[in-house]
């Protein structure tokens, strides 16, 4: 099922913090202008789009129980109608802005303000995924992340299984 | 013809005081000594090798090799060696070509002396070689001329003929010596030298000499004595072509020596050649090998990449996102499941209301079908509601969404968590494979480094050379043997001339005579030695294919077609094999060691037949390690054409030609070594018990199929094949 709202009918800017713009590069494979970079591996560039590592800044922001950020500043990355925004994480931020905003707000169904809240989670969120990233070393970044976020979701949602 | 009647052997290694009396049947001439491997064979055939030729027929020359008993102890000082053969010359012998047979009996012994505090702590002194003479009626008496009577009836270069063994034979023809593999000019020179002593083509050719030189002397004389100036001329011109054919017959033999020098350079290197290329073989098994290495390591980094790529994936699953915003999503699903359990989300009633507008009925009963004041307010309820109804139901799909992805985070089935651990302990074993193959990699290279394929190059390139060289060298060689023969047909010539033109002229009769018969004499010579040279070797070959067809054709009929003796070089013998289609085979690495021993037999009882020589010939495990039909072939024509065959034999050997022994053996023995009754022997407890308690081998008169208290062995009871004899 998805959510009646489209994120694409019309183009909403994805931004993230512009000071951490060119941190963030190093661990992207794709260039904006969809040039695949053959010299990066997914062990060491773990997100293949810019969209992927902003998804995960909303999510980790949200996870962490970040207030969205709206004081700093940004940058636009790319807009929800030139990339292959996924509908699952359109229905996602639905539920982060009913949770945000409140059920009553109207601006839960107005995706504009949503794609902001999105924003403003992901300004949140880039730092202390940064800061995972960047001190990944000796190990992979794409090893220490996948440990990190396991932890993490194990944090926010126990273990189903009863292990740690 | 020599024939042995019996040795008696003291105090030899393992020997104490053994006696065998020879068969000397004509139609049984076959003595068979029966014993194990580590019984004593060898030792018996080293005590008559020794007795016959002294210190150089043991192994490790300068007395080093111990021949006195092995439980010889210095403390009970000296102790004396002694072996005797007695044997019989007749007629047909060369050493006393005249008269009825003679007895004779040839003694060798030496004492062993203690030399404490020496390594070894004992000497050998008093060697002593005693002939005795047996005349009928007169008894024994010593001879002189012992050691050059044994020279004349088997010479030591024929020793490994007449006293073999299965390695001996096999190495004949290309074996090693010294721990090095034989040269092909060593093989040519070890056949030559056999062929020649046992042909006598060496003596004919030396009587041609001393008969050419007699002549010319005379000729020399009696043509200076004529004064004619023709002849003078004439004798002139034959010395200096003389000389020229001496100068030309060096140069030959120097040729032919340098040919046979590069042949064995060309030889090495192409068993060099051939070692590089066994390397080369492990190049191109390693360069496989490589291959696949570099293959796997190509799958295995793709599957790793794969693994990689799965893994970074998963940085974009929504089961992430999922577990991450849980808690949102629980707060939002716990915010809207009581206004959707209130029909709030969506707007439950709404629909309802409308079907019942549509039907012109209300819930409380009142008609609305018609337009009216219950119709209005019902459509006015409609149309207020709208607005609401998008939200609600809006916010009822945010409830359902919120229901799923709540659901989604906990199932463990889908569990984000595990599913990441599975994907990076796969990338953990995808890179032991990979760091597997990568030490592969490195020893693979390691290897590929130490393999010299320059060498191979520079081999071929060094055999291409030796081959030019070769070919160049044997058409010099020819071409001087060609000269060598016109020059030999023109002195014939000359010779011929001179000697009329003496004859006519010279006035001293008696010279004339004696020049006459000289020249005759080197005819002779020289056409007796050109039959054996041609002739008999013509003879020896076929002869000896015959005999090796005989021994090993059912096994060899499809490898070797042909085996014979060639003219290598000019008075230079070899023995050869061919395959079916003519092509030659190399001898000592290409035929099997069976089948060289057979090879060698032939050539040793086909040589004897030709050269008439009758000595016994005394084989150690001759059958060993053969087939049944090879082992029943070599059997017959050994026994068959051998004057006086002694036959060393262990169980197994005996095994298939038992029948034959039988109508051929006229005297039987069993040699049983008393170590082997011990249990700390590695035959422990195979001879069932001692009966002398010293270390030494013990000779009891059992046949083949017999056992007795000295030789029994364990299960020998139990063989059907064997019967118990009273010792």
């Amino acid at each position: 099922m998805t959510l009646p709202i489209s994120f694409t009918a019309k183009a909403h800017s994805l931004r993230l913090p512009a000071h951490l713009h060119e941190r963030v590069h190093p661990y992207v494979r794709t260039h904006q202008k969809g040039e695949q970079r053959q010299t990066k591996s997914a062990e060491t560039a773990p997100f293949a789009r810019q969209i992927d590592f902003w998804a995960l800044s909303v999510a980790y922001a949200v996870s962490k129980g970040l207030e969205p950020d709206a004081s700093m500043a940004t940058a636009k990355f790319v807009d929800t109608r030139a990339v292959d925004f996924p509908a699952w994480l359109g229905d996602l931020l639905c539920i982060l802005a009913v949770d945000a905003f409140g059920h009553e707000d109207d601006r839960v169904q107005n995706p504009g303000d949503i794609i902001d809240l999105a924003n403003q989670y992901a300004a949140a969120g880039t730092e202390p995924l940064l800061g995972i990233l960047d001190k990944s070393f000796p190990g992979l970044p794409l090893h220490v992340l996948l440990d990190k976020l396991s932890e993490q979701v194990v944090e926010t949602c126990g273990s189903p299984t009863g292990d740690t | 013809m020599l024939s042995f009647r019996r040795v008696k052997i003291q105090n030899f290694v393992g020997l104490a005081d053994i006696e065998v009396k020879f068969s000397t049947e004509v139609a049984k001439p076959l003595t068979v000594i029966r014993a194990e491997n580590g019984s004593g064979k060898t030792t018996f055939l080293r005590a008559l090798a020794w007795c016959l030729y002294g210190e150089p027929a043991v192994p490790y020359p300068g007395a080093t090799w111990p021949l006195q008993t092995i439980d010889w102890d210095p403390d009970q000082g000296e102790q004396q060696v002694q072996v005797s053969i007695e044997f019989t010359t007749d007629a047909s012998g060369k050493a006393d070509g005249k008269g009825a047979p003679v007895r004779y009996e040839l003694t060798r012994s030496v004492m062993v002396v203690p030399r404490p505090g020496t390594d070894p702590n004992w000497a050998r002194r008093d060697e002593r070689v005693r002939l005795m003479r047996h005349t009928p009626g007169a008894g024994w008496d010593e001879q002189p001329g012992a050691i050059r009577m044994i020279e004349e009836l088997i010479p030591w270069e024929l020793r490994e003929f007449f006293f073999t063994d299965a390695d001996k034979a096999e190495d004949f023809l290309g074996g090693r010596e010294g721990g090095e593999q034989l040269t092909h000019s060593q093989l040519v020179e070890r056949t030559t030298g056999a062929v020649r002593a046992l042909l006598s083509l060496d003596i004919l050719r030396d009587a041609a000499a001393r008969a050419e030189k007699r002549a010319d002397a005379y000729r020399k004389r009696l043509s200076k004595s004529t004064g004619d100036r023709e002849i003078a001329e004439l004798q002139a011109n034959v010395e200096k072509k003389k000389s020229d054919r001496d100068q030309l017959r060096g140069t030959t033999k120097e040729l032919n020596e340098q040919l046979s020098n590069l042949r064995d350079s060309l030889e090495a290197a192409n068993a060099s050649l051939e070692t590089a290329l066994r390397g080369s073989g492990a190049y191109e098994e390693l360069a496989h090998q490589m291959e696949s290495n570099r293959v796997g390591i190509q799958k295995a980094t793709e599957a790793r990449k794969a693994l990689a790529a799965r893994a970074s994936d998963a940085l974009g699953e929504p089961l992430l996102f999922a577990g991450l915003v849980h808690k949102s999503v629980c707060r939002v699903h716990d915010v809207l499941e009581p206004l959707e359990q209130q029909g709030l989300i969506p707007l439950r009633h709404l629909p309802f209301v409308r079907d019942r507008l549509e039907h012109g009925a209300c819930i409380c009963g009142t008609d609305i079908s018609t337009p009216g004041k219950a119709r209005d307010a019902v459509e006015r309820l409609i149309t207020d509601s709208e607005e609401r109804e998008k939200k609600a139901n809006f916010l009822g799909d945010v409830f359902n969404e919120s229901r799923y992805f709540r659901g989604l985070a906990t199932e463990p089935a889908t569990f984000w968590p595990d599913r990441v651990r599975q994907v990076i302990d796969d990338l953990g074993m995808a890179d032991e494979e990979l760091s597997g193959l990568e030490r592969q990699k490195e020893e693979l290279q390691k290897r590929l480094s130490g393999i010299k394929l320059d060498l191979v190059e520079e081999l071929k390139r060094q055999i291409g050379d030796l081959e030019s060289e070769v070919e160049r060298k044997e058409l010099k060689a020819r071409k001087s043997e060609a000269d060598l023969d016109d020059l030999e047909d023109e002195i014939e010539s000359l010779s011929k001339t001179l000697s009329a033109l003496t004859r006519k002229h010279a006035l001293d009769k008696d010279a004339l005579k004696a020049m006459a018969a000289a020249e005759d004499a080197t005819a002779l010579m020289r056409r007796t030695y050109r039959r054996v040279a041609t002739d008999q070797i013509a003879a020896l070959s076929d002869r000896m294919n015959s005999l090796f067809r005989d021994m090993i054709a059912a096994a060899s009929d499809e490898v070797i077609h042909r085996v014979g003796i060639k003219e290598s070089a000019p008075e230079e013998y070899e023995i050869f094999a061919e395959k079916r289609n003519g092509d030659p085979l190399h001898v000592a690495t290409m035929v099997n060691g069976a089948s060289r021993r057979a090879l060698a037999m032939a050539f040793i009882v086909a040589l004897a037949e030709q050269s008439g020589t009758r000595a016994p010939t005394v084989c150690d495990s001759l059958l060993n390690n053969t087939s049944s039909s090879v082992r029943e072939g070599t059997f017959s024509v050994t026994v068959n054409n051998s004057s006086q065959p002694v036959l060393l034999m262990t169980r197994d050997e005996i095994h298939g030609v038992e029948q034959l022994i039988r109508e051929r053996a006229g005297e039987m023995y069993t040699l049983t070594a008393q170590w082997q009754a011990d249990p700390a022997d590695g035959r422990a407890g195979e001879v069932v018990r001692r009966t002398v308690d010293r270390p030494v081998a013990v000779l009891c008169t059992c046949a083949i199929d017999e056992y007795c208290t000295i030789c029994e062995r364990r299960h020998d009871r139990e063989d059907g094949s064997l019967r118990r004899r009273s010792a």
